[in-house]
């Protein structure tokens, strides 16, 4: 059921309820009119129109009419409606009284989802944060997920990429597993998705709730621990009995910073010193350094890009029946040349109570999204590679065809390849189609209880293309073709009971529910191409069938009981229990089953006399739960032994060998996390002004990790539950109304504090994590009683006489090795916040959105060339020409080493690469304007608006930008490779115009 | 509306049925091959025992027969190689890496050896097919004993493990050093299984798979090791006597490429080969990369060869190496002709050391593992030359046949007929027991030149380490680290039966 109904139905309930308390009621007088709504000055139906002192009134219909009886002159109409700011008006004698309703936009008795159900803010016992969506909705969002970030407290999100499309990195009280996922659950409508994000149209969304702690996410079992995401897209009902909305934008994204390399003359004067100090003569005279031309790079691989977007909706209702059809096409350039995201999807939302008793709705989204792709981090083909290039070669010869560095200048012993001709040759791209929704319905036995069966379904197929041309130097031609699968089905059954009794409430929710889920790849491709023409469409005409075809698939499926009741006592006292039973077939034969209970309470303290008496609150509410959850979202077939294919060869004949994979673990399980939660909900002056403070504490135990085997077994590792990891930190946020009237200023601000800490790894031993590019080596650690992929490395002591780096011998035994590395910093941010300021008078609309990080460190490899002394000739940054050593001593504190032709058997990532990446970006900032349309009857608002996105980014970070990390990802390896910048797609700034039409 | 509530109804009571019962958690991998599927059928099986196969010429394995083969007294090692021919000191922690790899790839060869023991049972097969389930486990038994008659003298005493790891028993995780006298005994029962129930012969595209010929091969070099004469000279002749072996015939030195050549399927004298082509990639060796770089077409820009190995011309036995016998020109050089121009280039290294070619594949497609030539486990000469060892070390001394199969061999390298008396024949008198014995190690030392471990082995098992070391490197003290490899302190870490003090000594 969608929100804007409940409210809805509630005002029904409520109305119906004070009729049935009615003493009396006369007739006098009959006063009629229409209820708007001052922000789109529609009609509002369901408006409670009440003769204050009886149990009488009316409620006013889909176009916001209504008709009231009134005793008298005296009589004082009380309008109400969940959303707005009740008023009072004496009826006097008038027959007509038309009102225009303010929207309330800090309601308390706002309706959320709270999974499985829904239920009144006021009555919550958990944490929980409700989204403004509109906040979301101003920037240029390829992804949902992006739009979360800054939103809300304790919830920590951050680009793996500035690449559109590209997913991002949501995580919820920190990261607290070492090898299954952190990502959180996410719910649309009901239905719990299996994949990514991004072919859901943001503009679809009508509200976000974020469940945090475990009493609120321990009702999807084990499936909770990292939080749960519940998304509700927008119905048919509302104040508009039916109308069309259409709203578009443009707009440009460009770079938002550009790293300064050495010029031409610089470069070549680096490689003449390189020379010398290595004994050989200089390659350039003079002259010839000085008349070196310079192309830059990396604005030959940027490009200004342009972004548009449109949205149409056509929604409506009828007596029974409500729907919305939502379209939206979406396309996004990107900034680095040869890469972008699109996107199509079509909506439809549909609600109707058959009868009084029986209830249908459907939620159904088709979505296509296609992104083109870039190599993203390395340094072959990205912006990496374009910061490495010889600057005084041109892209392109004069023959228009491509320069090759290490022929262009093989003195160089350049060994990269020329970016450009990857970017513009190379087609990368894939392709996914979406069908995701439900159907859903409910039967209401009694007025208190219902029955209702949902049947979700998410079934995505991706098809990913690359094809390498013959026209891209060194290439024979290259196709792969990687066509994906993904099923996922579900089935929930809830039957609720609600019971209002006065003193006493009752709301008690059972479920059964199962999920399936199959994926399924198949994996093709050849090289040796005689012809571009056809490029991965035509594998056939690959000279090899290489690489090999492959495929592969897995099953996964969860059954699943829960209970749950929520318990209110004179609005005072709040108490939800819950407990979840879930198997999953991802467990060991003898841990199939498992439980996660919890429970919570909450104490109104603002309806106890002796607050009220105080006069300070409006709202006071102290919240306490404890629960636990689990995460079983890790890959399937685990706990099982299971046999790989090798090739082998006996003659001269190759056959398929098998080969054991693991060890089987029937006693596997999922990850367990143990919460506790303290919140502090206070409101003053009618909740002007609103305050939510949270403490928590989240030990994850039984961590899915590989522990070391005897070798001997033949086998290195076995899967096992070992090891716990602790979050714990503070959420505060606040919203308030500083100036309230004609001119309006709200704010709206949410900052967190996470401390994360591993307690127990299997044997106490540390997990080193993978080898970073080129010399950095390894500089992530996980080890006890440090944050989770902590950075560990060399401390730098200066340069010895040759004008190599050295290092600090740590432990004095005379060779530097891992035994000196020191951990010097770790990639989690201590601190995250967002700040919304919204400004509003006469139509004109200013918000401004500043979120940023505090705390956090990055390894910043992009910088990596600097450490080479260029031996392979790639442009180190001006910095670098600038602040050089020098054989000569000219340079008395150099920051960087020596140029030379050999590779120095000391280079190593070192402290140097680990940079603060604490930073305060305005996100977003938009000013719109609402035209003043009133006499035009066809159009019911019109909005046009300017925005631009990441305009200021503050940060001693020195890379392209401190919040992108290649390696953020939910996979192990890339948890013991946290927090590197190992050349990342960028963000970018964009700046876009639009326009709203409301019909 | 009576059948909306029933329909709601009906599909939830359903659904609560079905969906909670356990096979609906059951995890039924249909992409996921386990091993109930896979041992259902021999092909299964079979294709599971190759993998054993693999695991003992993976890329581990392959450095460690580099690392063996520099360890012997004719050759001498440079780059990364360099400290495995420094006897002086422990291995450096490059090359104790490449021991530790190995013991993995030798325990894993082993657990999937014991898979296929284990779960032999479970192979359906018509009662007329029942031998092919022996043969089977006779050859896991065969490929399991290889691998530890290579880890015990390479790393001493070592824990043995026989049954499939299924999960962590006791048993499992505590498993003790056993002496070398329990892993020897292991050894001959399996292979003596193997050489009983083993397949005769293989059809083309099996070659390299273990055997019943291949068994008792094998059993004669475990009990030469021993020192067991009579059960050696007796199953090598059996070898000998089954006429299933020939010495290839060479006029020239070129003509060995009949046995070392890139394109040999199966030779007349091979017995067991580890096979390599170079026609599908990661399927080759890489043993031509760590001899000289005109092993590929070109010497001045055919790429970079490692130079790994050097030919030790400090060894007593290689500066005394007659230039007629044909093995030494196709197994090391000093100088190379340029086809194009004629130039001959003196391409010792350093001026001094000759390289080695003995493995050499001009058509290899590149410098990883992408040559053709097999890898000689077991020839005739090996069983030949066995034979005459232990022949005479049984009788005292040699007889005329121990002579005569001395002399086959050698009559071979010299591009004689074997059958026939010629010029360059051992004198058929005045032997005396260790006198002959050194004769036929050194003969084994020329024809068996870089074929995994022969002439460390030699060295070991006739106690010679110490005094050939020392002569072949002069100024080398032979320190006792260098007589094992050190074992990978996850084993000693995370095996219950080992301590601390069960490392090697030295490391």
């Amino acid at each position: 059921m969608n929100k804007i109904n409940k409210k809805a139905n509630l005002s029904l309930l409520v109305m119906v309820g004070l009729l049935f308390i009615s003493q009396f009621s006369v007739a006098q007088g009959i006063v009629t009119g229409t209820v708007t709504s001052l922000d789109d000055e529609a009609g509002i139906p369901g408006v409670n129109v009440l003769i204050k002192g009886s149990n009488s009134g009316s409620v006013t219909d889909v176009d916001g009419k209504y008709s009231v009886k009134v005793p008298g002159s005296e009589s004082i109409l009380v309008f109400s409606s969940i959303g707005y700011i009740s008023q009072e008006v004496v009826v006097g004698n008038r027959t007509v009284i038309d009102l225009v309703l303010d929207p309330d936009n800090r309601v308390l008795d706002e309706i959320v989802v709270i999974g499985y159900g829904t239920a009144k803010k006021s009555d919550l016992t958990g944490a929980l944060s409700s989204l403004e969506t509109d906040q979301m909705k101003n920037q240029v969002l390829t992804g949902l997920a992006e739009g979360l970030q800054g939103q809300a407290a304790g919830v920590h999100v951050s680009q793996q990429s500035g690449a559109p499309g590209r997913d991002i990195n949501v995580v919820i009280r920190g990261v607290s597993t070492l090898s299954a996922s952190s990502a959180p659950l996410y719910v649309i409508d009901g239905v719990p998705i299996a994949n990514g994000l991004s072919q859901i149209n943001p503009n679809d969304i009508s509200s976000i709730e974020i469940l945090k702690d475990a009493s609120s996410t321990a009702i999807y079992g084990s499936r909770g621990a990292n939080g749960v995401v519940l998304i509700t897209t927008k119905s048919g009902g509302g104040k508009v009995s039916s109308g069309v909305d259409f709203s578009t934008y443009y707009g440009v994204s460009k770079a938002t910073n550009i790293i300064n390399m050495a010029n031409g003359p610089q470069y070549a004067e680096m490689i003449n010193e390189r020379e010398i100090n290595s004994g050989n003569a200089p390659i350039f005279t003079q002259q010839e350094v000085d008349n070196m031309p310079t192309y830059d790079w990396q604005n030959i691989v940027l490009q200004n890009a342009p972004v548009q977007n449109y949205d149409f909706s056509t929604f409506g209702s009828s007596d029974k029946t409500t729907y919305n059809v939502m379209m939206n096409y979406f396309d996004q350039t990107g900034i680095i040349k040869g890469s972008g995201f699109s996107r199509g999807s079509l909506r439809l939302n549909l609600n109707s109570d058959v009868s009084n008793k029986f209830n249908i709705s459907s939620n159904m989204m088709i979505g296509v999204s296609r992104r083109d792709i870039t190599p993203d981090g390395g340094q072959t083909g990205g912006l990496l590679n374009a910061q490495a290039m010889i600057p005084f070669m041109p892209p392109r010869d004069a023959d228009g065809e491509y320069t090759i560095p290490s022929e262009f200048f093989p003195e160089a012993s350049i060994n990269f390849p020329n970016p450009l001709a990857a970017l513009e040759q190379v087609d990368n791209n894939s392709t996914s189609t979406r069908i995701l929704g439900n159907v859903s319905m409910r039967y209401n036995f009694i007025e208190d209880l219902s029955l209702t069966v949902l049947l979700g379904v998410d079934n995505q197929t991706t098809e990913g293309n690359f094809y390498d041309p013959t026209t891209n130097p060194g290439s024979l031609g290259t196709a792969l073709v990687d066509k994906r699968f993904n099923q996922f089905y579900t089935n929930q059954n809830i039957l609720n009971y609600k019971k209002d009794l006065g003193d006493h409430n009752l709301d008690v929710t059972g479920l059964f529910e199962w999920t399936y889920a199959k994926t399924s790849s198949l994996r093709a491709g050849g090289s040796g191409f005689f012809t571009d023409a056809l490029g991965y469409n035509l594998i056939d005409l690959a000279e090899n069938q290489n690489p090999a075809s492959t495929s592969a698939g897995t099953e996964s499926s969860i059954a699943s009981y829960m209970g749950r009741i929520n318990y209110g006592f004179k609005d005072k006292y709040l108490i939800t229990v819950s407990a979840r039973m879930d198997g999953s077939s991802k467990f060991g034969v003898d841990n199939k089953w498992a439980m996660f209970p919890s429970a919570a309470f909450a104490w109104r303290m603002s309806n106890e006399p002796f607050i009220q008496n105080l006069g300070v609150f409006s709202n006071l509410k102290l919240r306490l739960s404890w629960g636990k959850t689990g995460n079983q979202n890790f890959a399937s077939y685990q706990s099982l032994a299971t046999f790989g294919t090798l090739t082998s060869l006996f003659g001269e004949t190759p056959s398929v060998a098998l080969r054991a994979n693991n060890l089987a673990n029937n006693e596997l399980k999922w990850e367990t996390s143990i919460s506790t939660n303290l919140g502090l909900d206070f409101g003053f002056l009618e909740d002007r002004f609103m305050f939510t403070a949270e403490y928590y504490s989240k030990t994850t135990e039984d961590l899915l990790a590989f522990v070391p085997l005897s070798p001997s077994t033949g086998f290195t590792s076995i899967v096992q539950n070992i090891g716990s990891i602790r979050n714990q930190g503070f959420e505060f946020a606040a919203d308030v109304q500083i100036i309230e009237g004609g001119f309006r200023w709200g704010v709206n601000a949410n900052i967190s504090y996470n401390k994360n800490e591993v307690l127990e790894l299997a044997g106490g031993s540390d997990i080193f994590g993978d080898a970073l590019e080129q010399q950095m080596g390894q500089m992530n650690i996980i080890r006890e009683g440090y944050p989770l992929g902590a950075f560990w490395t060399f401390r730098e002591s200066g340069y010895d006489e040759n004008g190599a780096i050295t290092y600090v011998d740590t432990n004095q035994d005379g060779t530097i090795n891992d035994a000196d590395k020191e951990i010097l910093g770790d990639p989690g941010p201590d601190v995250f916040y967002g700040i919304t300021n919204k400004f509003s008078w006469k139509g004109f609309n200013l918000s401004m959105f500043l979120q940023g990080v505090a705390g956090a460190q990055v390894i910043n490899s992009t910088s990596f060339f600097s450490i080479e002394g260029m031996y392979r000739g790639a442009n180190p940054s001006l910095d670098y020409y600038n602040n050089r050593w020098k054989k000569d001593g000219s340079n008395p504190n150099p920051a960087y080493g020596a140029l030379f032709t050999s590779r120095n058997n000391m280079e190593s990532g070192s402290d140097r690469f680990i940079e603060d990446a604490s930073y305060i970006r305005l996100k977003n900032i938009r000013l719109s304007y609402d035209l003043p349309i009133q006499k035009i009857s066809w159009l019911r608002n019109t909005q046009v608006f300017v925005s631009a996105d990441n305009l200021v980014t503050i940060t001693d970070y020195t890379g392209y930008d401190p919040e992108v990390s290649v390696y953020n990802g939910g996979s192990v390896t890339s948890r013991t490779r946290l927090g590197v910048d190992q050349g990342a797609y960028p963000t970018s700034k964009t700046y876009i115009v639009g326009v709203k039409f409301g019909f | 509306m009576k059948r909306n509530i029933k329909s709601i109804i009906i599909i939830s009571v359903f659904s609560a049925i079905t969906f909670s019962c356990g096979d609906f958690l059951t995890e039924e991998p249909f992409t996921i091959l386990v091993p109930e599927t896979i041992f259902n059928d021999i092909n299964g099986a079979t294709a599971a025992l190759k993998s054993a196969y693999s695991s003992m010429k993976d890329g581990n394995m392959r450095l460690v027969w580099t690392m063996t083969n520099g360890r012997a007294d004719n050759v001498t090692t440079r780059g990364s190689w360099a400290p495995v021919s420094d006897y002086t000191k422990p291995l450096n922690s490059t090359n104790i890496t490449r021991s530790y790899n190995g013991w993995n790839s030798f325990y894993q060869s082993i657990g999937r050896c014991n898979t296929v023991i284990d779960r032999a049972d479970l192979i359906s097969l018509p009662e007329s097919r029942e031998s092919e389930r022996e043969a089977l486990i006779a050859e896991a038994k065969f490929v399991r004993a290889w691998n530890y008659y290579y880890l015990v003298r390479l790393y001493g005493p070592v824990p043995l493990r026989l049954r499939e790891v299924t999960s962590l028993t006791e048993e499992v995780l505590n498993a003790p050093r056993m002496s070398e006298a329990e892993v020897y005994a292991q050894i001959e029962s399996d292979l003596q299984e193997a050489e009983q129930k083993g397949v005769d012969s293989w059809g083309a595209a099996d070659v390299g798979r273990g055997s019943k010929w291949i068994a008792k091969a094998m059993l004669a070099d475990v009990y030469l090791t021993q020192g067991k004469w009579r059960e050696a000279k007796e199953i090598a002749n059996e070898v000998i006597n089954s006429a299933k072996y020939n010495l290839v015939s060479v006029a020239t030195s070129e003509d060995y490429i009949q046995i070392y050549g890139p394109y040999v399927v199966e030779h007349s004298e091979e017995i067991l080969s580890f096979k390599f082509t170079n026609s599908v990639n990661g399927l080759g060796t890489w043993e031509p990369k760590f001899s000289g770089p005109s092993t590929r077409t070109n010497y001045t820009t055919g790429g970079s060869g490692w130079s790994g190995y050097l030919v030790n011309t400090d060894c007593p036995h290689v500066a005394n190496w007659d230039d007629a016998d044909l093995r030494k020109d196709w197994t090391t050089y000093s100088f190379w002709t340029d086809p194009a121009t004629g130039e001959v280039i003196d391409i010792r290294f350093g001026g001094v050391w000759p390289m080695f070619r003995k493995y050499r594949d001009f058509d290899a497609p590149g410098w990883g593992a992408s040559h053709g030539n097999d890898l000689p486990i077991y020839r005739l000469s090996d069983m030949l030359l066995i034979y005459a060892e232990a022949s005479s070390q049984a009788a005292g001394g040699p007889d005329a046949d121990a002579i005569e199969k001395l002399n086959m061999v050698k009559r071979r390298a010299y591009g004689y007929d074997v059958a026939t008396v010629s010029p360059i024949d051992y004198p058929s008198s005045g032997w005396t027991q260790q006198t002959f014995r050194d004769a036929v190690l050194i003969e084994r030392a020329y024809e068996f030149m870089l074929e995994p471990g022969k002439r460390w082995f030699d060295l070991k098992r006739t106690n010679t380490i110490k005094q050939a070391i020392e002569a072949a490197y002069p100024g080398q003290t032979y320190n006792d680290v260098s007589t094992f490899y050190p074992i990978p302190p996850e084993e000693i870490q995370n095996n219950d039966g080992m301590t601390e003090a069960d490392q090697n000594p030295g490391y």
